[in-house]
């Protein structure tokens, strides 16, 4: 059994949220299709969509692990072709489809490759038995994995099927947003021992992370639906997730995924009851950076005292937060308090973390690297989202809302490859040949 | 000015508003079209939009069958008629045309596409007003629409189409200019009425943006919709001249078929309504048909019994239920009760007002003359995590700091909403700014008693307002009371009981003729829709009255899992709501006959005794009347028309900017009207779509004559089929309006 099925390491805790997600999602779609002629189909793939991540979890064979990962995309692929009639919802779930594939075809590879180089096709085993000095072959099952995985997350430039696939029901999106994606998170924390030790896989993974994860954020806040808002938030979030694995922050990414899925799953389910979401107010520029360097400066300083270590991706990105709350508020109790108790729990729940998974040694250019883009990106988003009165806000802006043109070109792609036709659905209006049988036999 | 501007302006005055979801409230959708016959109507929707205002053939074949409608109501010719099979003419724009010409199997369709890239352009200008309405409502939609488009280099990528961007460079400036232009190339030979088929059938594409954009002209003096119809319409004129330079051949078999249909447009009319005429009449024998489900008794002889508890209904159908079991409980208790029916927001004229807004309280065509000022809700922790979780700056460690404290909510689901309102003797009114006077206050009283018709007051009044408990509900608006501008009656019925219960106010009433006895007391009561339960709003409600509504509700809670569906946040049917409208009773509640279905009618008290000059009847046809009407179309239209007039599946409803509206799914256009799941069970429609027949109780026809030639607008609707008018006799029969 041991050969097939394991849960050691962060797998309990995965199952644990999986668990919770399959249980609440499923008891949300029972009542959601009540009354719909169709509930038992959809029933019947959201469950074996549920198990198949479930048996992905705890497999430790890689056959296994491939074909429980081909078969929860494939079971999804119903699920978003639910309502064929829908153009648009082909579309994107054959966008998907493709995009599926080719993730499947480098984890494919990456496994192949792991199987040849180590001979077992235990995952346990033959992760232990990965050299630490990598050749050719190892870095190719790293790169691999790591495309597997941003295509898997939805990181920019192949992120459109991820906005696109809104057109599913909202339980689908919960089961998506809050777990399917998360699964490129898990590919890498389980086979860190593959990647971690190839400086190139990583270096693609963090700096294709890093991008994406703040363009799509900066994308997201000129969307105008709230599905569409919550899935950039999404690829966005992945890209933060994946980042942190990437620098080696595992025990970061391990609550983030947790806590991510927590909120997303909440997010989609209670879609239609969001209260309006306030726009930005306008504001000083100079003082709202002001504000986060200083921040900054007292996080890092902050880091530094009590873990020897700066951190200044985290640093950089809880002075976001610190500055968003002191902006926003104006009673300095309120501030005080809410800030706080932010970075107490924070700090809690990363501690946590770390008693659950360990962090691999940082590498410092990279993140200095990514902290620094995590800094462009704090004061273009106060530049473009708070400061409307410039010309150069409102031209990105602009582009923002247009997608940067990302996604275009994949669409044309897809089209082309695989068309979409459309089927009427709702009402068969003077449907011609039931009619007829119908009159024939009562006029006789 | 051009003359397609000026047939652009008749055009899209025609567009009935629809309200944004805080408030939607249920509007006839076909509202400005009142006075034309429907039968034309309906053929011109047909034709330019695709829009059904009758049933399949199958439909009433199904109910002809199942006895739905009467055999001896069928004629042969009638059968015969829905054999002639024809194909049914429809007109088709530019970017339908190029769609069809073109080879496009394997690349994106122009019409869905410009229909995607007109809605995200307006969701972006009414989801960032501060970047985009610089000018308030003088700022221009077009300029805005252009702004973008001509900045956008992805349409091209993804049409593959190089010559776009010059294409879009090139359009005017102005609408105006648009028009002109349009009217100077490839309209050059439409007339006026092609011009106005041509309009309609643009603005049929775009009808959710539309009917939002008509709510905001006619609430802020913008004048959006036209600029609207401007940008459909240059879509269409850049598609003409893109599948100009495309291909000689293919853009000749366009031109053609665009020039033949604008120029045969009189004669396809025609072919449709001679279509049509038929399922006229199918849909004409069903309504007669189930008219006759809804029995009434002789009158009464008068009685003299006074009733101890006088309880005031909305007229809403979902309160004669409860009037029903009321009546019956009360006879159960040893309480004589007396319902009334009136509009919900017992005719005060009031609003409520905090820091951040004002929200109306009355029906949609009425303005609030009376403000109630309320603290805005101040939730800062709750504000701060919305914005911790939302901005993009802080939702990154936002999201890892705070997500699990969504955990328990998560699992155990987000309950029910139901607005209760607040309201104590320390709640200021404002009038015009100003704060409120008692005597203003007490005219305001007078007027609502006068219009709810009382004459006596029993020991016990009550005002029962209602609302609707639906968790996770968009449309929860919709459900609430209409009367109330899609809140709860919540807050109407505290102030008006609030009101007759000070002396201060009573003393003034007498002076307006109303004594109201110093035994006399006012109750406010909500009563809730999905489960069928009344909350009190009042303190100390003796124990006989509560005792007599929980029998009554109890009555009504047969069904089990009633709560379960008003607080589950997964639930899509939580109640039918109106579905099942049929028709507008103005009398005396005691004349329906018990055998009734339950929740067909609307009930609105009227005395014709007292209404010597048919002014009363007048004001209740052109207000209830109205009102009715717009609810019995939006139903109706929802089940005809539910791909283009209602707004299809909650699974994939998706709020859209600022709450304008809801997509259904990722974009497309705006949608419109009641969901699909609001009145399909999953295997049949639960809303019968029948128009709405208003019944008189009245012993002279005269009467309704009289009103009838002075309510115009109800008359219009009445003359060109939209609703239908009876008088019921004092036998208890339906009477046509001769």
């Amino acid at each position: 059994m041991a050969e097939l099925l394991t849960i050691s390491g962060i797998r309990p805790i995965l199952l644990a949220l999986v668990g919770v997600l399959a249980m609440v999602v499923l008891r949300y779609s029972w009542r959601n299709f009540r009354l719909d002629p169709r509930r038992g189909v959809f029933m019947r793939y959201m469950s074996l969509c549920l198990a198949a991540v479930l048996v992905l979890i705890v497999s430790n064979h890689l056959l296994l692990f491939f074909a429980a990962w081909v078969s929860i995309s494939l079971l999804l692929h119903q699920l978003l072709m639910f309502y064929p009639e829908r153009d648009r919802a082909v579309l994107a779930a054959h966008k998907k489809f493709i995009l599926a594939r080719c993730s499947e075809t480098f984890l494919g590879i990456a496994l192949l490759l792991i199987y040849l180089q180590t001979g077992t096709a235990t995952l346990d085993r033959a992760l232990a038995l990965m050299p630490q000095e990598p050749h050719l072959m190892q870095h190719a099952a790293a790169i691999c994995l790591v495309m597997a995985a941003l295509i898997k997350c939805a990181q920019l430039p192949l992120h459109g099927w991820l906005i696109q696939v809104v057109e599913a029901p909202t339980p689908v999106s919960a089961l998506l947003h809050a777990g399917i994606i998360n699964l490129g998170g898990l590919l890498l924390l389980v086979t860190k021992p593959v990647w971690s030790v190839s400086t190139p896989a990583i270096w693609l993974l963090c700096l294709v992370a890093a991008v994406s994860c703040c363009v799509a954020a900066l994308i997201m806040a000129t969307r105008i639906s709230i599905k569409v808002r919550l899935a950039w938030s999404t690829s966005a979030q992945m890209g933060l997730m994946l980042l942190e694995i990437g620098l080696g922050y595992y025990d970061l990414a391990l609550l983030h995924l947790v806590a991510h899925s927590v909120y997303k799953a909440h997010a989609f389910l209670s879609v239609s009851e969001v209260a309006y979401i306030k726009q930005s107010e306008a504001r000083s520029l100079p003082r709202v950076v002001m504000v986060f360097v200083l921040f900054q400066l007292a996080c890092i300083a902050a880091a530094w005292l009590l873990t020897g270590s700066a951190k200044w991706l985290p640093s950089a990105l809880l002075a976001m937060v610190l500055a968003t709350i002191w902006m926003n508020l104006n009673r300095s109790g309120w501030r005080l308090l809410l800030s706080s108790a932010l970075v107490i729990s924070y700090g809690l729940l990363v501690w946590g973390a770390a008693q659950i998974i360990d962090n691999r040694d940082i590498s410092l250019p990279l993140e200095l690297a990514t902290a620094a883009i995590a800094n462009v990106f704090a004061i273009c988003y106060w530049l473009i989202h708070h400061t409307p009165q410039y010309a150069v806000s409102q031209r990105w802006f602009i582009s923002l809302n247009a997608g940067l043109y990302l996604d275009e070109w994949l669409t044309r792609l897809v089209l082309w490859l695989w068309p979409s036709h459309p089927i009427h659905y709702y009402q068969s209006r003077n449907n011609v040949s039931a009619v007829k049988g119908k009159l024939y036999e009562q006029t006789r | 000015m051009s003359k397609l501007a000026e047939v652009a302006a008749q055009a899209v005055a025609n567009v009935a508003p629809q309200w944004p979801l805080p408030q939607w409230v249920a509007v006839n959708p076909l509202w400005e079209f009142r006075h034309r016959p429907l039968p034309e109507v309906a053929a011109e929707w047909r034709y330019y939009g695709d829009v059904a205002l009758t049933m399949s053939a199958e439909f009433y074949l199904q109910q002809a069958e199942q006895g739905g409608i009467d055999a001896e109501l069928i004629s042969e010719d009638m059968r015969l008629g829905l054999l002639k099979l024809r194909e049914t003419p429809r007109f088709y724009n530019v970017s339908h045309l190029v769609d069809r010409y073109q080879q496009r199997r394997r690349k994106m369709l122009w019409h869905d596409e410009v229909v995607f890239q007109i809605s995200q352009s307006c969701g972006l200008f009414m989801q960032f007003p501060r970047r985009f309405q610089g000018q308030g409502s003088a700022s221009s939609l077009y300029q805005h629409w252009l702004t973008i488009s001509r900045a956008d280099r992805g349409i091209e990528t993804l049409m593959d189409e190089e010559d776009l961007n010059q294409l879009f460079a090139g359009l005017p400036d102005t609408p105006a200019a648009l028009f002109q232009a349009c009217e100077e190339t490839y309209l050059a030979s439409a007339g006026d009425s092609e011009q106005r088929y041509y309009c309609q059938a643009l603005l049929t594409d775009v009808l959710g943006w539309a009917a939002a954009l008509s709510y905001q002209d006619r609430q802020y003096g913008s004048d959006w919709l036209i600029q609207l119809l401007a940008i459909r319409m240059a879509w269409d004129f850049i598609l003409w001249q893109l599948a100009e330079m495309t291909n000689a051949d293919v853009f000749a078999s366009i031109a053609d078929h665009f020039r033949q249909q604008l120029s045969h447009s009189e004669q396809a009319l025609e072919q449709v309504s001679e279509r049509q005429a038929v399922f006229w009449q199918w849909q004409k024998a069903y309504e007669k048909t189930q008219l006759k489900k809804l029995q009434f008794k002789p009158a009464p002889e008068v009685s003299a019994d006074k009733p101890e508890l006088q309880a005031v209904f909305c007229i809403d159908v979902r309160s004669e239920r409860y009037r029903r079991a009321l009546q019956a409980a009360g006879q159960a208790q040893g309480l004589p009760t007396r319902t009334k029916g009136f509009a919900g927001f017992f005719g005060v004229p009031l609003g409520r007002e905090d820091e951040q807004q004002r929200i109306p309280h009355v029906p949609g065509l009425l303005s609030p003359s009376f403000y109630v000022k309320q603290q805005g809700t101040d939730a800062p922790l709750k504000d701060l995590l919305s914005r911790a979780f939302n901005s993009p700056a802080s939702m990154f460690t936002g999201v890892e700091a705070l997500g699990l404290s969504k955990l328990v909510e998560l699992i155990k689901g987000k309950p029910g909403l139901l607005d209760t309102a607040t309201f104590n003797a320390d709640s200021e009114i404002y009038h015009n700014g100003q704060p409120v006077t008692c005597d203003q206050l007490a005219e305001m009283c007078a007027q609502a008693l006068a219009g709810m018709q009382f004459t006596e007051f029993a020991e016990h009044v009550v005002l029962v307002g209602h609302g609707a408990k639906h968790s996770n509900n968009a449309q929860r608006a919709g459900m609430n009371c209409g009367a109330c501008g899609g809140q709860t009656g919540a807050l109407s019925a505290r102030v008006l009981c609030h009101l007759l219960n000070q002396s201060a106010i009573r003393q003034r009433l007498s002076a307006h003729g109303y004594n109201i006895p110093s035994n006399t007391a006012f109750y406010a009561a909500l009563h809730e829709t999905v489960t069928d339960e009344v909350f009190w709003l009042s303190d100390d409600v003796p124990e006989k009255l509560q005792a007599t509504f929980k029998q009554a509700s109890g009555a009504l809670q047969q069904e089990h899992n009633r709560a379960t569906r008003a607080n589950h946040w997964a639930e899509l049917r939580p109640e039918w709501g109106l579905a099942g409208n049929q028709a507008l009773f103005f009398g005396n509640a005691r004349r329906l006959s018990e055998q009734n279905p339950q929740g067909h009618t609307f009930l609105h008290d009227y005395d014709a005794q007292r209404d010597t000059d048919g002014s009363l009847l007048t004001a209740l046809l052109s207000a209830p009347g109205l009102v009715a009407n717009w609810i019995n179309w939006q139903y109706y239209t929802a089940v005809t028309e539910p791909a283009r007039l209602g707004s299809g599946n909650k699974l994939l409803h998706n709020r859209v900017a600022n709450d304008i509206g809801v997509f259904e799914g990722n974009g497309g256009d705006l949608r419109l009207g009641l969901a699909w799941q609001s009145v399909h069970d999953g295997e049949d429609f639960v809303h019968k779509p029948l128009r709405l027949s208003v019944i008189i109780e009245a012993d002279d026809e005269a009467l309704i004559h009289k009103a009838l030639a002075q309510a115009s607008d109800f008359n219009q609707l009445y003359q060109h089929q939209w609703i239908d008018v009876y008088r019921l006799n004092a036998r208890g029969d339906l009477c046509p309006i001769e």
